[in-house]
């Protein structure tokens, strides 16, 4: 079982590296999106699994089991994300003149928010004698059926969130800053994904900082 | 601090000079200059490192140059913390060796260059992300380090009784891998805020991501029996996967990456 996952975990690096050669500037959109990376993946994920429930369960193996479930949860919550993610980039003005309730998706579809939404307030702080932003941020305001619902702080590294759909304000329009660029994404699979994050996290912690010695003559320890 | 502005060069041929010195006393075996010497290197790169901090108004981590200087920092406490786990005194010679190159490499970028954070870089992931990658190149380094001493004794004394070459370094190696998981995942945490994204198949992502799953195969061959003859062919390439993901990806315009521009 071991060799066959170092196996399946060296085609799927092969995969990476087929991707990050500047062969051609598409390869990453083309290779990770091939049905047969995909299917690597999920093979990868099934091996782990069944790898963890050969091993007798006991609470020394707590690292291992965290790291390999780990991984799973979070390829999980990748394909969760992959096939069920709804995102859109846009523009909108950022002076409460323009308020949205739907959404045109990145696959072309749009979608009803049944919420609506609008950007005012934004500020732009540069560096002294520098035209490089400091700091950028706006207020989102989040309103049901004409009546105002949330109000919240948009800025980088901090997201808006309202009823499963989160917001992030990307960019904004340099020369008049009239409007703000931002990304909207509702993803069945984040919480999953973060959740195998933290659990593999925990797991490959405990797991390499005890002491263990090589093995002579191999297995596992 | 003009004048410490001025020297700074100065100041990194001093600190790499007293590591090289310390070096060449483990070599001889002399310990208790080395050790001293070691030190002395040591706290010129802490100096360095601060005057980068006061200079920048911000964890010194904005350029190859800065992030050169923290490298070249992170080995002695590193080494301190591995005699305190275990028989690894024999290791000084490799810890101050190492310590020297990221120094030599800082020699060549621009220090003058005016760093200010751009928002997506004013996040609480930013120096946990940088220190634990950090961390996490140090002990690969000097893993590979042992490896390349190891081989370099078989082929030229035809030695065979290494085995401490290889306990060590899979011991290193064991350790480096939760900074560089950390380093991996803290980054996609970040993105997801930053940008809504937690990953973005960006060439350094994808560098880091086939860095972590060669060494990932390492530590697999390692426990192997049948496929222990590999793990050393995994530890080069995950070593020459690393220096792609710090070093080249950022200097060679065709691997070079647009959400990592600033380091």
């Amino acid at each position: 079982m071991l060799r066959s996952a170092i196996i399946i975990f060296s085609a799927i690096v092969l995969f990476l590296l087929a991707g990050a050669l500047p062969i051609f500037s598409k390869a990453p959109s083309i290779i990770f999106s091939n049905p047969l990376f995909l299917v690597l993946v999920c093979v990868l994920a099934l091996m782990i699994c069944i790898c963890c429930l050969r091993v007798d369960f006991s609470m020394r193996r707590i690292g291992f089991y965290a790291v390999h479930i780990g991984t799973v949860i979070i390829i999980a919550g990748a394909l969760l994300g992959y096939f069920r993610m709804q995102n859109s980039e846009f523009a909108v003005p950022c002076n409460s003149e323009g308020s949205f309730s739907e959404l045109l998706l990145d696959n072309g579809n749009s979608i009803k928010l049944g919420f609506s939404c609008k950007v005012s307030d934004f500020h732009v702080k540069f560096y002294p004698e520098a035209q490089i932003p400091e700091r950028f941020d706006a207020k989102i305001q989040f309103s049901i059926d004409g009546k105002v619902s949330n109000e919240q702080l948009l800025m980088v590294n901090h997201p808006a969130y309202f009823k499963g759909w989160r917001f992030y304000l990307m960019d904004y329009d340099q020369g008049s800053q009239y409007h703000v660029v931002l990304f909207a994404k509702k993803d069945p699979g984040r919480m999953t994904a973060i959740a195998g994050i933290w659990i593999l996290l925990f797991g490959a912690f405990v797991l390499c900082f005890r002491k263990n010695h090589l093995p002579p003559d191999g297995g596992v320890i | 601090m003009d004048f410490f502005n001025a020297n700074m060069k100065v100041f990194l041929i001093a600190a790499l000079s007293l590591y090289l010195l310390g070096w060449l006393f483990y070599l001889l075996k002399k310990k208790t200059p080395g050790h001293v010497l070691f030190i002395c290197g040591w706290m010129v790169n802490m100096l360095i490192f601060s005057l980068n901090w006061i200079f920048s108004g911000a964890p010194p981590f904005g350029s190859m140059y800065h992030v050169l200087v923290f490298l070249g920092l992170c080995f002695f406490p590193l080494h301190i913390i591995l005699r305190r786990r275990g028989d690894s005194g024999w290791t000084s010679a490799y810890f101050a060796f190492a310590s020297a190159l990221p120094l030599t490499g800082a020699l060549f970028f621009d220090i003058d260059l005016p760093w200010r954070r751009m928002p997506a870089l004013q996040s609480a992931w930013f120096v946990p992300h940088v220190t634990s990658y950090m961390v996490s190149y140090a002990l690969a380094t000097i893993a590979f380090s042992m490896m390349s001493v190891k081989f370099f004794r078989i082929l030229a004394f035809h030695e065979k009784e290494l085995r401490r070459y290889d306990e060590d370094a899979w011991q290193i190696i064991r350790m480096a891998f939760p900074f560089m998981t950390f380093g991996l995942l803290s980054g996609a945490l970040w993105a997801e805020d930053a940008w809504g994204m937690y990953w973005s198949w960006d060439p350094k992502e994808i560098w880091a991501l086939i860095t972590w799953g060669l060494y990932l195969i390492f530590l697999h061959c390692r426990l192997a029996k049948a496929w222990r003859k590999y793990s050393d062919i995994a530890h080069v390439l995950a070593f020459a996967a690393l220096l792609t993901t710090f070093i080249l990806v950022n200097l060679l315009p065709r691997l070079s990456s647009a959400l990592h521009s600033y380091a």
